[in-house]
């Protein structure tokens, strides 16, 4: 199938797919909504009238409870999934991803930090802001320490990610711990993740600048294609390997710096999705990077559903899932890699 | 400066780390030549064909590609007349041998372009080209290191550029694979390609190259016809070997016998 052909085919059938999850997560939850009660909501709300009635309670819960808190989920799987085949490109790294590398723990940090200043509270822009300066800060200190040569050693690469990691978790431990005004809840947010508390402000937040990023981050995919054959191929193809390097981690930052200030450390999913979908569509980053999106933002619409159903009426904290799934994925990989790994 | 289709490189100087590594490199590539590039380990041969290829600057000369000085030229237009077939091959994913030879049609498409027939076609008959037609759908990762090199060797093909450099193509392969790609760039040559290729195999340079460059320590000591380059004093000069050099009486090529100084 040519290229073309078989990005509109992958990402239509990952759209539609992503539609369906969304529609099911949205009718399932702990409370029940009858189906006729959930079309008329979601009709009034479109601007049709069905005459079926329904409470202002259940409109509540379906529009301002349920669905940005879906749409949050959507976006961050999505995000977090981009970032993560960006990430294993861009660094030759199977194993690399935002969360194992550190990168989200430094969003959390910066995030905690502009909380506890009281600088989120000066503009609505901060707090995702602090979390991209965040993410960004983890991304540069594990890229400068792993990189050698157009190489990132792929044991330093996560050594450095997990030593990142462990320093920025303790540092927001510790922030949390001072700040005497937060409950454990709070503290477990951040480190912990989860979209229990995701509003619509959520969504107005950080809904532009995930997509306009992931938007960019396709814009550089074949680049990136160029840069998986070796830097000095990609070069004398007219890569420009710094400047798309640069964008990238810059872009891949945002997004995550994004996802994180709404939604705490998340872990695995940009592990777990890009790896399945290129045994589905393949290698090439065209194809790859918009699919990983649309099915990152199911996967996570669908753990999320199983997060807050599955031990109704409690929530399940979604990382519980994620790391689930995850590390049995992230062992095996080390695994089926381990002679490269083990050279290196 | 003519306009005539030829690499001229003048007095090229390179510097990394403080070290001097090129001291005064002058030559000239012709399309149709085929020039191999030999000499010892750290001789310079790679930091040479990097510099035509503009992954590294020189720190004094000038390079002209088609009487264009190269650091004037566009780099989406440079790559279109140059093209580069790196010693290691980084073929760690799983492109497709299709997907990995076009690649080679990038510096033709826009950033957002798609490839399209011409291009397909291009690609297809680039692998056609280098025998590799029965792996159009094989992932590279699952290649031989010569089948790989065949790859890189249609993508580059599938560039269309007027020049190819490589960085020692057959260090690592089998007799037949050596002669196979030797003979691939031959052919090349003879279609009006002009090739520039690092060597270490001294009898496959003399048999498929029409000029030789032979560096030493950063400097060019030769660069003539291999008939006239290859003697024994030179190789013993260069490599610190004993060598005798003669014409194979069945095939008319230059055999070159080599042994320890001490023989």
């Amino acid at each position: 199938m040519r290229i073309r052909k078989k990005i509109f085919v992958t990402s239509g059938i990952s759209i539609l797919i992503l539609l369906a999850v969304f529609f099911v997560c949205l009718f399932f939850g702990t409370a029940h909504i009858g189906i006729q009660k959930f079309f008329s909501i979601l009709m009034k709300h479109a601007g049709f009238e069905t005459g079926h009635q329904f409470t202002k309670a259940d409109d509540v819960i379906l529009i301002d409870i349920r669905m940005p808190r879906i749409i949050i989920a959507c976006l961050a799987g999505g995000g977090l999934a981009i970032v993560g085949g960006v990430m294993q490109g861009l660094f030759k790294n199977s194993l690399a991803e935002p969360g194992v590398l550190g990168w989200s723990s430094g969003g959390a940090l910066f995030a905690v930090i502009a909380i506890y200043t009281g600088l989120s509270k000066f503009n609505f822009l901060i707090l995702p802001a602090s979390a991209f300066l965040g993410t960004l800060t983890a991304a540069l200190f594990v890229y400068v320490i792993a990189y050698e040569n157009g190489y990132t050693r792929s044991y330093t690469l996560l050594l450095a990610g997990v030593a990142i990691g462990s320093l920025f978790v303790s540092l927001t431990t510790f922030v949390l711990s001072i700040a005497n005004v937060w409950s454990m809840r709070e503290m477990l947010f951040w480190i912990m993740g989860g979209f229990d508390a995701s509003s619509w402000t959520h969504v107005k937040l950080v809904f532009l600048p995930i997509i306009i990023s992931s938007c960019g981050i396709v814009f550089f995919s074949r680049d990136l294609n160029a840069i998986l054959l070796g830097d000095e191929s990609a070069k004398t193809l007219g890569v420009n390997i710094d400047r798309t390097r640069i964008w990238l981690i810059v872009l891949s930052s945002v997004v995550v710096g994004s996802c994180v200030s709404v939604s705490g450390v998340i872990g695995f999913v940009g592990l777990i999705v890009p790896h399945m979908l290129r045994l589905i569509v393949g290698v090439d980053n065209r194809v790859l990077l918009p699919a990983s999106f649309f099915t990152g933002a199911g996967f996570m619409a669908l753990t999320d559903l199983v997060a807050r159903t599955i031990l109704s009426p409690q929530e399940l904290r979604i990382n519980v899932i994620t790391s689930c799934i995850g590390v049995p994925f992230f062992l095996y990989l080390l695994r089926k890699n381990r002679s490269k790994y083990g050279s290196i | 400066m003519d306009n005539d289709k030829n690499i001229v490189i003048q007095d090229i100087s390179c510097t990394i780390n403080g070290a001097r590594i090129l001291n005064g490199i002058s030559f000239k590539v012709n399309a149709s030549d085929v020039v191999g590039i030999i000499g010892p380990n750290g001789a310079g041969k790679s930091t040479l064909v990097r510099l035509l290829v503009n992954i590294i600057k020189p720190d004094k000369g000038n390079i002209f590609i088609n009487g264009y000085e190269l650091s004037g030229i566009k780099i989406s237009e440079l790559y279109k007349k140059i093209a580069f077939i790196p010693q290691n091959l980084d073929f760690n994913f799983p492109f497709r041998v299709i997907d990995t030879v076009l690649m080679g049609r990038m510096p033709y498409l826009g950033r957002l372009g798609f490839e399209k027939d011409h291009d397909y076609q291009l690609a297809a008959d680039a692998i056609d080209t280098v025998g590799m037609s029965g792996f159009t759908d094989r992932e590279v990762t699952t290649l031989s290191g010569g089948e790989k090199q065949l790859v890189a060797l249609a993508k580059a093909i599938a560039q269309q550029t007027d020049y190819l450099v490589l960085d020692e193509p057959i260090s690592n392969l089998d007799i037949n694979h050596q002669h196979r790609i030797m003979s691939y760039l031959r052919d090349m040559g003879e279609g009006g390609k002009g090739l520039i290729v690092v060597l270490h195999d001294l009898a496959l340079a003399a048999r498929y190259c029409t000029r030789l460059l032979v560096l030493d320590k950063g400097n060019m000591i030769e660069f003539d016809t291999p008939e006239k380059v290859l003697s024994g004093p030179l190789i013993s000069n260069v490599f610190g070997v004993r060598a005798e050099v003669y014409r194979s009486v069945r095939s008319g090529s230059l055999i070159i016998d080599t042994f320890d100084q001490a023989e």
